[in-house]
């Protein structure tokens, strides 16, 4: 079972070269094919691990900072990633509808299976250090994936500054809890939870997670895309946004023997959705105020600035 | 491992000999010029291989150059943090050779014979153990850096401000001298505790007025010397010592700060309670530079100037975890500096050609480690700083998580490779991309190599602050 779990999460992370290489017609059953191995290995490990029961492996990669390459598989992990691959796949068939006879982008097939990859590592990761990074990591790989979609990259950048506010938010908490717990490994900080409960910061601790989860929500882009467009970009921040938002709530469930009895589950759920809302309100009045950048101007600024 | 007494030595005097040689022969001898100036650069990072072994395992070597008395040194001294610096500036020489060794390139641009002159002189800043022939070696390096980039036009502006801060370097060593009568840091890690209280006064002030001068000094090299002038196109590879260059100062700042001043350093008042903010203040600095950068180079300044803030915010504690955090960020600030430099220069050019997404992709690698992103060296530096940072945990993870939020932010908003059209100007240098590839290939190698680098580093920081080790190795060698 290790060996496949190891498979799993470097299956899509390697694979992702493979419809990047593949030529025209190629790039999409090459992304279908690596999405589905994973998603039937998943499925496989998933009714393989009795309930109650995880599986865990770590190897040294920096120990002055005790970040490991550490990977746990449990129900929880391996039911979110088996979401994950099947939205990946979801959205392949999506842009196969959309294309028509045509090709789907090789560059587009790649990334969604970069991104999806990411976001299962991330949740098979044991390592609250590697999540951090991990979670930046899909952050700016949603970005690449909605940039070319959004009018001029409007929608796209502001939702990836919020996800990358999050994940520093993340990795802020997690050295946080690493200074109580003593270790990054969530075995390790879930079993120091009542200490981390007692501490003075446990207040902003619990900020920073939730504030990193929420985060994950971020679908300002969803707000400034044309409602009704032709082109499928609702639907690819769609699919961006589902994955990370399910990041996020796996995030607060693997975390939830340290969060629970700080803020109530309907409160904490709620975020979820109210954070989205926040952002979209917020960039409407900064649109009505004229404070955006208009999308002509910022290609032109980048052409400027290269003439150097 | 075994090296014979003079070996500290042995890079000065390469630097020096091949760097006359070919002042002598590269202009009637263009070929034998480059091949005796890309063998000495590579003699000279293997020199620095064998100096980060030595001194990893035997701890500092000292030499003493010609027996001129101890009150003025000229002991040379290679340590594990200075054998750190000389990997570094080897680098960055061999990779501003390579990016400027094309076929095509105009005689007054070679830069074999400059790139000589100007490592022996960061090299010399690196191994020489007092006051005096540091500041030498400094103001040689910044001329010399000065004078590469004037030659192919670029900037030449801020003389008097150059000049004043050389000027109040000199006048604070003079009062170091003239109030513990030595420059020696040997000399001046025993001397300097010996200072009667109430006479403190003036060795203390210098001790800031040094700090604020070398911080100067840190953030002027990429601000000034990368400065953009219309009309003149300085190749990166004039620019690439530059970063070496800004890292001599915070280099100085470690060393003088834990070996020479060690006294001044103790409590809320001394200059190591300047150290701290003038660090953040330069990184808050930079990233908000960031923000605001016209152009791309002007980007990439500020975020080796965030960089190096960065490393001082890690040494500004002046303890071990700090140090080591700091002296990790110091190869990682240098290294990304030279990155983004050589793969801003085959950036646009690739534009619109088969190279283009080659180009584009070394770009965003070495601007995502200079921001921190993960899994690179900028993030494994940024975590091992704030792991570092103590009792002054909340105000550092504040500025730095915000301020790379803020780099990131400048980045993602203005800095990809241009359009095909900006870059039809532009002249091919087929070497430029090999020189690029190999300094992201140096970047991502300090990320997976991170283990065992901190792992030298955190030994290198304890050396340091342990001071015992090098005095000895200078009172031997005398």
């Amino acid at each position: 079972m290790s060996a496949a779990l190891i498979v799993l999460v470097l299956l899509p992370l390697a694979g992702a070269v493979l419809p990047a290489l593949a030529r025209g017609r190629r790039a999409f059953p090459g992304a279908v094919a690596v999405l589905g191995a994973t998603l039937l290995l998943d499925a496989w490990l998933l009714f393989a691990t009795p309930a109650g029961s995880a599986t865990v492996l770590s190897r040294a990669w920096v120990p002055a900072l005790d970040l490991t390459l550490a990977l746990r598989l449990d129900r929880l992990s391996g039911a979110t990633a088996w979401l994950i691959s099947l939205a990946g796949l979801g959205w392949l068939w999506r842009q196969k509808r959309v294309a028509g006879r045509e090709p789907v982008d090789g560059r587009d097939c790649a990334l969604v299976v970069l991104f999806a990859g990411l976001a299962q590592a991330l949740v098979f990761a044991e390592n609250a250090l590697l999540v951090a990074a991990l979670a930046e990591l899909g952050a700016i790989a949603a970005f690449a994936l909605e940039r070319d979609r959004a009018a001029g990259d409007g929608g796209a950048r502001p939702a990836l500054y919020v996800r990358s506010a999050g994940s520093l938010a993340l990795l802020a908490a997690v050295l946080l809890v690493a200074d109580t717990a003593g270790s990054f490994e969530f075995g390790a900080v879930l079993a120091a939870a009542a200490p981390i409960h007692e501490h003075s910061l446990f207040p902003l601790l619990f900020a920073l997670v939730l504030g990193a989860a929420w985060s994950r929500a971020a679908s300002w882009p969803w707000s400034r895309w044309p409602r009704g467009a032709a082109t499928g970009d609702g639907a690819t921040a769609g699919f961006t946004g589902a994955i990370l938002l399910a990041t996020g709530v796996y995030l607060v469930t693997r975390l939830w023997p340290l969060l629970h009895g700080a803020l109530p589950l309907v409160v904490t759920g709620s975020g979820f959705l109210a954070l989205p809302l926040l952002v979209a309100a917020l960039e409407r009045v900064a649109r009505t105020f004229g404070t955006d950048e208009a999308p002509d101007g910022a290609a032109a600024a980048v052409e400027g600035r290269a003439r150097e | 491992m075994t090296a014979p007494d003079f070996f500290p030595v042995v890079p000065l005097a390469l630097a020096a000999a091949s760097g006359a040689v070919l002042l002598a022969i590269e202009t009637g001898r263009p070929r034998l010029a480059r091949a005796l100036g890309g063998s000495a650069l590579s003699a000279q990072l293997a020199l620095a291989v064998v100096a980060l072994r030595l001194a990893g395992a035997r701890g500092p070597l000292a030499y003493q150059w010609a027996a001129w008395p101890a009150r003025t040194g000229l002991t040379v001294v290679v340590d594990p943090l200075s054998a750190w610096m000389l990997l570094a500036t080897a680098m960055c020489a061999l990779l501003a050779f390579a990016a400027g060794s094309g076929a095509g390139e105009p005689a007054r641009s070679r830069p074999e014979s400059w790139l000589q002159l100007q490592l022996l002189a960061l090299d010399g800043v690196f191994l020489v153990s007092d006051l005096g022939s540091l500041f030498v070696c400094f103001t040689a390096a910044w001329l010399l850096a000065w004078l590469s980039v004037g030659r192919h036009g670029g900037v030449l502006g801020f003389r008097a401000t150059l000049i004043g801060a050389a000027a109040a370097l000199a006048i604070v060593i003079g009062c170091v001298f003239a109030s513990i009568g030595t420059l020696d840091f040997a000399a001046l890690a025993l001397g300097a505790p010996a200072v009667p209280t109430a006479e403190a006064l003036l060795p203390t002030a210098s001790a800031f007025v040094l700090l604020a001068v070398l911080g100067f000094a840190a953030v002027a090299a990429p601000l000034v010397l990368w400065r953009p002038v219309a009309g003149a196109r300085v190749p990166a590879g004039a620019l690439v010592l530059g970063v070496p260059l800004a890292a001599s100062a915070v280099y100085a700042v470690m060393r003088l700060y834990t070996l020479a001043f060690p006294c001044f350093i103790a409590g809320p008042c001394g200059p190591s309670g300047l150290a701290l903010p003038l660090g953040l203040s330069i990184v808050t600095g930079g990233a908000l530079a960031s923000l605001a950068a016209q152009r791309a180079r002007g980007l990439i300044a500020c975020l080796v100037v965030l960089s190096i803030g960065l490393v001082l915010v890690a040494a500004g504690g002046m303890r071990v975890a700090g140090l080591a955090a700091g002296i990790y960020l110091l190869m990682h600030a240098t290294l990304a500096g030279a990155a983004l430099l050589l793969t801003l220069e085959i950036a646009p050019r690739g534009a619109g050609r088969q190279g283009v997404d080659r180009a584009a992709v070394l770009y965003g690698l070495a601007l995502a480690a200079t921001i921190g992103l993960p899994p690179l060296s900028g993030f494994l530096g940024s975590v091992a700083l704030m792991r570092a940072s103590g009792p002054d945990a909340l105000a550092v993870w504040t500025l730095v998580l915000s301020s790379l939020l803020v780099a990131l932010i400048a980045c993602v908003r203005g800095a990809r490779p241009a359009a095909p059209a900006a870059s039809a100007a532009i002249d091919p240098n087929p070497s430029g991309g090999f020189a690029a590839t190999a300094a992201v290939a140096a970047l991502l190698a300090l990320g997976i190599a991170a283990g065992p680098a901190l792992e030298y580093s955190g030994a290198a920081a304890r050396q340091l602050l342990g001071r015992a080790a090098y005095v000895a190795a200078v009172a031997a060698a005398r």
